[in-house]
């Protein structure tokens, strides 16, 4: 019985080769589906504010669907659901030289789907925060439609768009652990079997801790320079130096309270 | 008024509703090239409605507008109005300037490229151009020196000349004015109204919507009482304000003063 220190500072500061391999399969899955789930969203969002009421229709089947099943569930349905049905079975593809694993291509994509839901009513809710003004000064301008979109509304839909959509990342980061049930070796799963060989579950779970931790500190820090750059119209003088920098991106936010689920 | 010189706006029995409520009841008016234009009345009355007809930010539903030979927003088959496609309605708010009660400025884009942003994107000018142009705009209206800040650091007079700036960039043929003064403090309200004496006086043709009747008697050549949707009077400023022609007028300017 006890914490073992040794054991504990090891994992710590050489987790080895596969822990690095399982963290980058955990970032890039993560960083996929977040960029397919952007794409969803932003076609889904607008779709949503469609002159079509099919479109409109159709968008919102979607993200009523999807928010209301279990993202687990999703990935299971994804890797083995459509597999048992023989209706879809991934299989292992070479991408410049990675094998991207069948599960890992169920989890990425099913990930995005269930993100995509989510980022569709923050992108909806972007372009609707944009003030008639704006597009009646667009317009008076000679802008069309195109071009106002393009120019004032999605510049403008950006700004309030990205706040909430880096909370949704910092979660997504953490949800990348449901991976694991379908057989992506991401470090949840690595530091499950590890235990089961080791015995030393209490241990690595916490150096399993402080790595998604570290994760979600580094994302809060680069969400931090971006919605500092997004602001730049409210703010004269940003923080100088690296310390004010850092102690300026990891502030508490207002919106961090709002953060969803 | 006997004015020899060419009509540039010419409005004609304009109608529109909002649902089952008819806001405009057929507005007939004319404004020559170079004149200046004030509409006022109290609110409700339709005139920044219509003023937002002239460059369809809405659409009427009978009657005609005319700037220039354009008819705004129809295409004329016989006697029947047909809608323009959305391409040929862009086309024409290029011609007209608009400045809005609330500015409007883009609020992401500092004051200079707010200026440039159109006359690149639309009418395709090369950066170089449009910001020499842009410049010469501020230092027209006394803010070359806010050129990179962003709407935000404004006063609500500093930002309304610099949307009046916008306007103009595009060179306009008339520049519609909603309310341009109404949601500034009365002390950035002077500065403004400079700005825009000082364009009427450049020859510029515009129309009007205030609420300032000192403005409207000094700047411009005619006055216009709009009233539930229809133009009550119009004068020269000096008949129109010492005469007042009309009971609605007389009945309108007594319960401001």
């Amino acid at each position: 019985m006890g914490f073992d220190w040794t054991f504990f500072w090891s994992r710590l500061t050489d987790p080895g080769d596969l822990y690095l391999i399982a963290l980058g399969r955990t970032v890039v899955m993560a960083v996929l589906a977040m960029a397919l789930g952007l794409v969803i969203g932003v076609v889904v969002g607008f779709g949503r504010l469609s002159r079509f009421l099919v479109v409109r229709a159709v968008c919102g089947f979607y993200i009523w669907l999807i928010r209301g099943i279990p993202v687990l569930v999703l990935l299971v349905f994804f890797f083995s659901g459509l597999a048992a049905a023989g209706f879809f079975r991934f299989s292992d593809v070479v991408v410049f030289g990675f094998t991207l694993s069948a599960s890992f291509q169920a989890a990425v994509i099913g990930l995005a789907i269930h993100e995509g839901a989510y980022m569709a009513e923050i992108v909806r809710n972007g372009i609707q925060a944009v003030q008639r003004g704006q597009i009646e000064a667009a317009k008076s301008l000679g802008m069309g439609t195109f071009q106002l979109t393009r120019r004032i509304i999605l510049p403008q839909a950006t700004r309030v768009i990205v706040p909430p959509l880096g909370n949704d990342f910092n979660h997504l980061l953490k949800t990348t652990s449901l991976a694991s049930v379908i057989g992506v070796q991401e470090i949840f799963q690595l530091t499950e079997s590890m235990s089961a060989t080791t015995f030393k579950t209490f241990e690595l779970l916490i150096v399993l801790s402080i790595t998604y931790l570290l994760l979600t500190t580094i994302w809060n820090v680069i969400q931090g320079m971006i919605e500092t750059r997004l602001r730049r119209h409210e703010r004269d003088d940003g923080p100088s130096g690296f310390i004010e920098k850092a102690l300026f991106y990891l502030r508490p936010r207002v919106d961090a309270a709002l953060e969803r689920r | 008024m006997a004015d020899p010189r060419e009509t540039l706006v010419r409005a004609e029995n304009v109608r529109k509703w909002f649902g089952p409520l008819e806001v405009l009841k057929g507005v007939s008016l004319q404004v020559a090239k170079g004149e200046v234009l004030s509409i006022i009345g109290p609110s409700g009355s339709g005139k920044s409605t219509f003023l937002r007809c002239i460059n369809q930010l809405e659409t009427y539903q009978d009657g005609r507008i005319f700037v220039g030979d354009d008819l705004i927003g129809y295409d004329l088959q016989g006697e029947r109005l047909v809608p323009l496609p959305q391409r040929r309605v862009v086309e024409q708010r290029r011609n007209i300037g608009m400045v809005f009660q609330q500015f409007n400025l883009f609020w992401h884009m500092t004051v200079l490229e707010n200026i440039i942003e159109a006359p690149m994107l639309v009418l395709g000018q090369r950066r170089d151009q449009a910001v020499e142009t842009a410049m010469g705009l501020l230092r027209r209206v006394g803010l070359a020196e806010k050129a990179n800040a962003y709407p935000m650091k404004l006063s609500g007079g500093q930002q309304q000349r610099a949307a009046i700036a916008r306007a103009l960039a595009m060179k306009p043929d008339l520049m519609l004015f909603d309310e341009p003064t109404s949601a500034l403090d009365p002390e950035t309200t002077g500065e403004v109204l400079n700005v825009i004496a000082d364009l009427a006086e450049s020859g510029m043709t515009m129309i009007v919507v205030t609420h300032e009747m000192a403005f409207a008697r000094r700047v411009s050549d005619r006055v216009v009482l709009m009233d539930n949707g229809k133009v009550d009077c119009e004068a020269d400023p000096e008949t129109f304000f010492r005469d007042q022609p009309s009971a609605r007028l007389k009945e309108f300017l007594a319960t401001i003063h």
